[in-house]
């Protein structure tokens, strides 16, 4: 597995554990509460933290075990890498733009600012992920 | 130039026009109710109907003005340009997002959030088709 791809998999890691973690504290809230929490300054930060936190170092610690293969490429990215990620952030946006229109439906049907915020996290972390699995998939069949 | 690049020209026009439209009316009753208007349905339909009507009209003409060219299937440069333009766009949505997130974990005001993620689709749309023209003149 290439570096890119590799790093593929780390930042759709980074999104696995950071949304596992903010649904999972939102759930253990909400449980408590007894109704649907509303968004909380610190849990959206410390998913940020954790999301970016854990993207950015599993990058460098990729990064230093295949410098050489980086290195080997200007700018450490070929022409194949560059359309795979275009392609795949190109797709993410329309992942993105599709569940921000069903989050913003769900305001009017609930009028619930909690459940836009909540659900826009998801459309994040869900468009996140779907742009990692296009990524991979134009990998492995050759873009 | 080419049909995608007029096709690209008539979207920049209807979503200007539709987002200028979409926050005149917004401040408007904001500053009539003296805080953040609520989400209006009536007014999101309204705004979708004009960049549909700008769309149609401003694709039919374009396209009766070189039919070939319109008919002509996506090439290989057409679907980079595609590409890269949806990329760039990605970022600047993906920003807004978290910037409406950020605005409402610090200020609990629901209706901006709302408003934020409107203006965030209107201005990565229109940066799409803006760097869609940008690509097509310059080169890939």
């Amino acid at each position: 597995m290439s570096f890119w791809e590799q790093n593929t998999v780390i930042l759709g890691l980074g999104s696995v554990i950071g949304g596992a973690l903010y649904f999972g504290i939102i759930a253990w809230m909400s449980v408590a509460a007894g109704h649907l929490v509303a968004p909380n300054l610190l849990v959206w930060l410390g998913y940020m933290v954790v999301q970016i936190g854990l993207s950015i170092v599993g990058g460098i610690l990729n990064g230093r075990r295949l410098k050489e293969e980086i290195a080997s490429v200007p700018k450490g990215e070929d022409e194949r890498d560059r359309l795979v990620r275009m392609k795949a952030e190109g797709m993410q946006g329309h992942v993105m733009s599709g569940l921000i229109f069903v989050s913003m439906a769900a305001w009017f049907i609930h009028s619930d600012a909690a459940i836009l915020f909540h659900s826009l996290v998801a459309a994040l972390i869900l468009s996140e992920l779907a742009r990692a699995g296009w990524q991979m998939f134009n990998y492995n069949r050759a873009y | 130039m080419t049909f995608l690049e007029k096709s690209a020209w008539v979207m920049i026009a209807a979503l200007i026009v539709s987002g200028a439209v979409y926050a005149n009316a917004v401040l408007a009753m904001s500053s009539a109710m003296g805080a953040i208007a609520p989400p209006n349905v009536g007014l999101i339909i309204g705004v979708t109907i004009v960049i549909i009507v700008i769309a149609i009209f401003g694709h039919t003409v374009a396209a009766l003005m070189n039919t070939s060219d319109a008919e002509a299937p996506e090439d290989e440069r057409d679907r980079i340009v595609a590409w890269r333009a949806g990329n760039m766009s990605n970022y600047i949505l993906s920003l807004s997002v978290m910037l409406g997130l950020s605005l409402y974990a610090l200020t609990g005001v629901g209706n901006l959030l709302f408003h934020v993620l409107v203006g965030g689709l209107v201005i990565a749309q229109i940066i799409e088709y803006a760097l869609t023209i940008v690509f097509y003149r310059r080169g890939v």
